[in-house]
């Protein structure tokens, strides 16, 4: 005990910017979890795994994915003197992604300013009829979008991880083997990539653990191996166009977002600036079989503003709209896209898969040095409770937004009508960016509920308009 | 005698017996609040109110009431005229102070109808006497021909709309169409087009396709000469020179329909930026609000008053009294709400499946937890 406590994070001298202060929030806030919640399970007499804290060796822990999830939980686990393995299966790989990061997330994960390509400060959001909301008109002028390539991130937070002390293993994960009773460890079966790039054929190896973390994204197989249960999906399809100077200049902090029935009917459009090209892509839940013709109506929507591109690629990526029904079985536990933690309404997905991985290492962590063993109990109070408790309710939010507002074209213009408002855009940059619920003066709250329901009658009354104009239409 | 003769604010002068007779007719007329606000000078604000259908259930309970007053007053009048013989007074007093068309019913039919043909009766007799009523006072009949404006309107609208429908199909067929059919669409449309301009660019868009026809698919444009800069000109709305709101949320509602038809690239030369809130907010409630009330009022006025006869009949407690009672001011009120929420058979399903929805990602999030207290006993469950 007295070898791993050296290196235990509060002491760590890496972690000295890693606030302090939110790792004592982090006990606070479990102290008086522990004292107020009703909903924990009960504690159970499980009888003690491999590992204990009397038994010479350390906790053994296999992170399966290497992403954003996979290397903060790797990192978590190692700082806390875990002996983590990470499994992903292309180091090199770039994923089909937005790439937008909240501001808070550069503070939080301490990433240098160098893996930023751009810094969006405006936003513009365009509805049915084309009306704008310039959304960086109360941008404080320290505030901005953090735009990067996803590979740039990832193989950050994976070398991080590494330097912390996982050992990374490129590979992919095959199977998992449950183990028969609580005493046994879990089974990793997995397919090593050859180390020379010139042979074929990988090299079958198995790996003994007694933790794993399930940050293998959407398509998980740990999940599928615990049987977790599925998740209803949407699908992201984007398109990367490489623009002429002059258009790529007027997307230099520009982030564009469209909503309506022809570019997508139950989600928005973008066109998002990365490094030296523009994203142009689109997602939808209820009509991915359409997902083509969608794509071709944000083409059309941004109009003169890509002609000219080139398409360098064309990608698409299922995103999880909702929690699988187990996060946590046994103690095997499912962090970031594994788990389904993307918001809807926005799509975001990179921050919580980072911050989910780091509670659930730290869970790991600390319930394995108090009590010397990790049980599903454990995984479920520490890293599943705290995490509902901090952002269920914004998770929440978001989805209600997303019913009213993107549900058809009169709640679409209401929305672009609301974003208009300044006390609008200023409390979705605060919650946005430093990943907040917002509060606000409760005048202002009122104002803005009167706002909303009033935006909502008169667009519905128009669209109420329109299908009766249809409607005569059709008759005569 | 010349007291009796009375006129209302706007110089009517109308004898005891023409009131009797508009009484008569307005009984038959199943819309009793509006006809007792103007029938019966109600002050200015009520009359405004039931022109706008604000408030609807609780607009018929006050004009009622105040209604039933002033009636008291005008059935007194008429006795000391000896108009009205005395059997006939305290029987028409109870009829007409109920609104409902069933009441019409008692008074002129022996045995009560079933409600099915009573709902029929008050709506043929309801149209051909409101078009017949020449006697309404001033107010009345601006209400009328506000709605027969609206309604001609909209027959208008529809018509040009039919045309816009025509030609876009004409035009879409004439995808590579020759100047002289393209031409001749135009003048087509030209000629039927109305003076105002109610249609948009059905025109511009025949001559685009046939000008673009070689280049790859450009969506046309909306175009409108009122539309300047992103929104809509106001200083060409204007009608007796004051702006003609009606006309701005036509125009909006037709640019709308064809933008969600035919969406249009962004352009950032050309940005929108019209709000809709510039339009004043009693544009919103005429164009929805005035005949969704009409129809939630009388049917609230119906379900109130049977559900007070019913429970005068099962208990013997009169209206007033039921009024005092918390459980009939409990059934008044989910009365009033069920009207308000479901008009239609489907809103039913609409209102479960939106509760379900609006539970199911809360469902999703608390599964993990649920499960945990299932199966608190058994353990790995697989």
């Amino acid at each position: 005990m007295a070898a791993v406590s050296s290196s235990h994070p509060l002491h760590g001298d890496r972690h000295c910017l890693l606030s302090s202060s939110s790792s004592s929030r982090f006990y606070l806030r479990l102290r008086a979890h522990r004292i107020t919640s009703t909903r924990r399970s009960p504690p159970s007499t499980a009888v003690p795994i491999v590992a204990s804290s009397s038994s010479s060796r350390p906790l053994r822990a296999a992170v399966i994915g290497g992403g954003p999830a996979g290397a903060s939980a790797s990192e978590a686990l190692s700082l806390g003197g875990v002996e983590t393995f990470l499994i992903e299966r292309s180091p090199s790989g770039s994923k089909p992604c937005g790439g937008a990061i909240p501001l808070c997330m550069l503070s939080e994960f301490d990433l240098p300013a160098h893996l930023v390509d751009r810094c969006v400060t405006r936003m513009r959001v365009l509805s049915p009829s084309n009306r704008i909301a310039d959304f960086g008109r109360s941008l404080h002028p320290n505030e901005f979008i953090p735009m990067l390539r996803r590979e740039v991130l990832d193989s950050f937070l994976r070398n991080r991880a590494v330097s912390a002390g996982a050992h990374l293993l490129p590979g992919l994960c095959t199977s998992l083997q449950l183990p028969a009773s609580e005493s046994d460890p879990y089974i990793v079966h997995y397919t090593a990539s050859p180390p020379s790039p010139g042979s074929l054929a990988g090299i079958p190896s198995t790996l003994a653990v007694d933790v794993v973390v399930g940050a293998d994204g959407a398509n998980s197989r740990v999940a599928r191996a615990v049987c977790a249960g599925g998740y209803a999906t949407a699908i992201a399809f984007q398109e990367r166009i490489r623009l002429p100077p002059a258009a790529m200049s007027h997307y230099a902090d520009l982030a564009e977002m469209y909503v309506g029935t022809d570019v997508s009917p139950d989600f928005y459009a973008w066109v998002f600036p990365k490094c030296d090209h523009v994203a142009v892509g689109t997602g939808t839940s209820i009509a991915k079989h359409d997902i083509k013709r969608l794509q071709g109506g944000i083409r059309a929507r941004a109009g003169p503003k890509i002609v000219g591109g080139e398409v360098i690629r064309v990608e698409a990526h299922p995103i999880p709209e909702h929690p699988r029904p187990r996060r946590v079985v046994g103690r095997v536990a499912l962090v970031g896209d594994a788990a389904g933690y993307v918001t809807r309404c926005s799509g975001e997905g990179i921050y919580f898969a980072a911050k989910s991985g780091r509670m659930c290492g730290e869970a790991i962590v600390r319930s394995w040095k108090e009590r010397g063993m990790v049980t599903e109990t454990d995984l479920k109070n520490e890293y599943l409770g705290k995490w509902d408790d901090e952002y269920l309710g914004m998770f929440r939010f978001l989805d209600l937004l997303q019913r009213v507002f993107y549900g058809s074209n009169a709640g679409r213009e209401a929305l672009v009508e609301l974003c208009a408002d300044e006390y609008v855009q200023r409390m979705t940059f605060e919650s946005y960016l430093h990943k907040r619920m917002a509060t606000g003066d409760w005048r202002k709250n009122l104002g803005l509920a009167w706002r909303t329901v009033s935006s909502l009658m008169r667009a519905s009354i128009v669209g109420w308009e329109i299908e009766r104009l249809r409607m005569t239409a059709v008759d005569s | 005698m010349a007291g009796s003769l009375a006129s209302d604010e706007e110089g009517f002068v109308r004898t005891e017996g023409e009131r009797t007779a508009l009484l008569g007719q307005s009984a038959v007329d199943g819309d009793l609040a509006i006809v007792f606000a103007g029938a019966l000078h109600l002050p200015e604000p009520i009359q405004k109110m039931q022109h706008y259908g604000i408030g609807g259930p609780y607009c018929t309970v006050t004009v009622v009431l105040s209604g039933t007053l002033k009636l008291l007053k005008l059935i007194s009048e008429a006795y000391n005229l000896g108009l009205l013989p005395d059997n006939q007074i305290s029987l028409l007093f109870v009829f007409l102070s109920i609104p409902s068309p069933i009441t019409m019913s008692m008074v002129f039919l022996s045995p009560p109808p079933p409600p099915t043909t009573l709902s029929s009766l008050p709506i043929r007799t309801h149209l051909c006497l409101r078009s017949q009523l020449a006697i309404f006072p001033k107010k009345l009949p601006s209400l009328l021909l506000a709605r027969s404006t609206e309604n001609g309107a909209g027959e208008v609208i529809s018509s040009a709309t039919v045309l816009e429908e025509e030609v876009e199909q004409k035009s879409e067929e004439n995808k590579e169409g020759t100047p002289p059919a393209a031409a001749a669409v135009e003048t087509q449309v030209e000629d039927e087009q109305k003076p105002n301009l109610e249609s948009n660019g059905a025109v511009l868009k025949a001559e685009e396709k046939s000008l673009k026809a070689e280049e790859k698919a450009v969506l046309p444009k909306f175009k409108d000469p009122r539309w300047i800069g992103g929104t809509w000109d106001l200083t060409q709305f204007l009608k007796d020179g004051k702006t003609d709101w009606d006309a701005v949320l036509d125009a909006e509602v037709r640019r709308r329909k064809w933008l969600e038809d035919n969406p249009e690239a962004s352009s950032n030369e050309e940005p929108v930026i019209l709000d809709t809130s510039i339009i004043p907010w009693w544009t919103w409630v005429k164009r929805f609000h005035l005949p969704e009330a009409e129809v939630l009022n009388g049917r609230a006025a119906m379900i109130g008053f049977f559900m007070a006869y019913f429970v005068d009949s099962l208990t013997g407690v009169g209206l007033v009294d039921q009024m005092g009672n918390f459980f009939c001011k409990t059934l008044l009120f989910v009365a009033v709400a069920g009207v308000l929420l479901i008009r239609k058979t489907e809103d039913i399903n609409t209102l479960k499946k939106l509760l379900e929805e609006t539970t199911f990602y809360d469902k999703q999030w608390q599964a993990t937890w649920l499960e945990d207290k299932s199966s608190n006993d058994t353990k790995g469950k697989e």
